[in-house]
């Protein structure tokens, strides 16, 4: 009875841990000079729902991805000394996860690289990655959750 | 004994008997008076019962011969009264001690909940709102939020938050200071979490822009490249020919 008792207590425990949002860069994010904002799904929900308001058309065709998406987490750096320790430690985390670059463009001195981790099926991602550099800065936004591909390609490309 | 009599004292048993009223004594006694008098001398309306007595003398001939034990009773009052308390106390316990061990586990469940919840938020920052009622610098809630023009511009929208939410710069105004509770800034992970649904939705419009234009300049760059190899394809052919 006890036995159950403490297996019950930790498989609750370990639930309950798991509710919590996972954060991946959040090493990056507790770096020095380094900016970071999360934004949880709830959160997502409600300003997906609201997103319309704001009228802009890319914003409305991407509300279906939004309301899929788990978390966002975004982590900027624009200090020129911790640029680099930055992506290193980026890359160093992301590099656990098979990441495809889906485009790479640049211009103005700034590389945009948008990059993905396909599920098994390989129709959707589960994570999608903006990474941008150059001109002394760097940002990286990362959407977690499941992103339909067929969704995403038709809401970039609806205009 | 005249016959009548003993006829009429059985009739008298014999209701008493019908009536539960009789004796094992009085049972016997009829039995026996019914073995005494001749048959026909009985009346027609007792020879049934005369039949019915008799063949119970026949039946159980050591009847009378049979005691029972003295405990017995008390044996049958114990099954009776005194089991079923003791299984239900058992029950009781039981159901006692498991809704303790529940409600400890749920108890403890709730707790730690609670605990891991507070230390995520212990870093919720509550801007000096006394300071702010007499420190008001003229400046608009509207301006107080940021708003991003280029997509790029987003690490300087984390950047202007972050530091809206530092305390060394206490929110200026009351309004803003009530907005700036919306953000959440844990220093352990290092996150500001956006509360803001405004905030949040300014974001996701950044992002979509973001993402559409890239795809907007991949589209060019692929017409270019097509474009490019066109011509380079009609170059080849014109100088074939």
């Amino acid at each position: 009875m006890r036995m159950i008792k403490y297996i019950i207590c930790i498989l609750i425990s370990i639930v309950s841990i798991d509710c919590f949002p996972q954060r991946m860069l959040a090493e990056a994010a507790s770096m020095k000079g380094v900016n970071s904002i999360f934004i949880g799904k709830s959160m997502l929900k409600v300003a997906g729902a609201s997103i319309s308001i704001g009228g802009d058309q890319s914003a409305i065709n991407m509300s279906k991805i939004f309301n899929d998406i788990t978390s966002i987490e975004i982590i900027s750096c624009d200090d020129e000394s911790n640029l680099e320790k930055l992506e290193k430690k980026c890359r160093s985390i992301l590099s656990v996860h098979p990441f495809e670059v889906l485009t790479e463009t640049s211009g103005d001195g700034k590389n945009i690289q948008i990059s993905g981790v396909f599920d098994k099926t390989g129709q959707n991602l589960v994570i999608l990655l903006i990474a941008i550099t150059g001109n002394n800065e760097a940002s990286f936004i990362l959407l977690n959750g499941k992103i339909d591909i067929v969704t995403l390609n038709n809401a970039l490309y609806a205009n | 004994m005249n016959k009548n009599s003993e006829i009429n004292k059985l009739r008298f048993l014999l209701q008493r008997y019908y009536e539960a009223q009789t004796s094992p004594e009085e049972e016997s006694l009829i039995v026996s008076l019914f073995a005494e008098i001749e048959i026909q001398d009985i009346p027609n309306d007792l020879i049934f019962d005369r039949k019915l007595f008799l063949s119970m003398r026949e039946l159980h001939p050591l009847q009378t011969n049979l005691e029972t034990p003295d405990d017995l009773l008390v044996k049958i009052n114990r099954e009776i009264t005194e089991k079923p308390p003791i299984v239900s106390e058992v029950r009781k316990k039981k159901r006692k001690n498991f809704f303790i061990y529940t409600g400890s586990v749920a108890a403890a469940c709730v707790l730690f909940a609670i605990s891991v919840q507070i230390i995520n938020k212990s870093n919720i920052i509550a801007p000096p709102i006394i300071d702010n009622l007499t420190e008001s610098p003229s400046v608009s809630p509207e301006e107080s939020i940021p708003k991003i023009s280029d997509p790029l511009e987003t690490k300087s929208v984390i950047r202007k938050s972050k530091e809206n939410t530092s305390l060394s710069s206490p929110p200026p105004r009351i309004n803003q200071a009530a907005a700036e509770t919306e953000v959440v800034l844990n220093e352990e992970s290092g996150y500001i979490e956006i509360t803001d649904p405004e905030e949040a939705r300014d974001i996701l419009v950044e992002i979509s822009k973001l993402l559409a234009n890239n795809s907007i300049k991949t589209n060019e760059a692929t017409h270019i490249v097509e474009n490019t190899v066109n011509e380079y394809r009609e170059i080849t052919k014109s100088i074939l020919k």
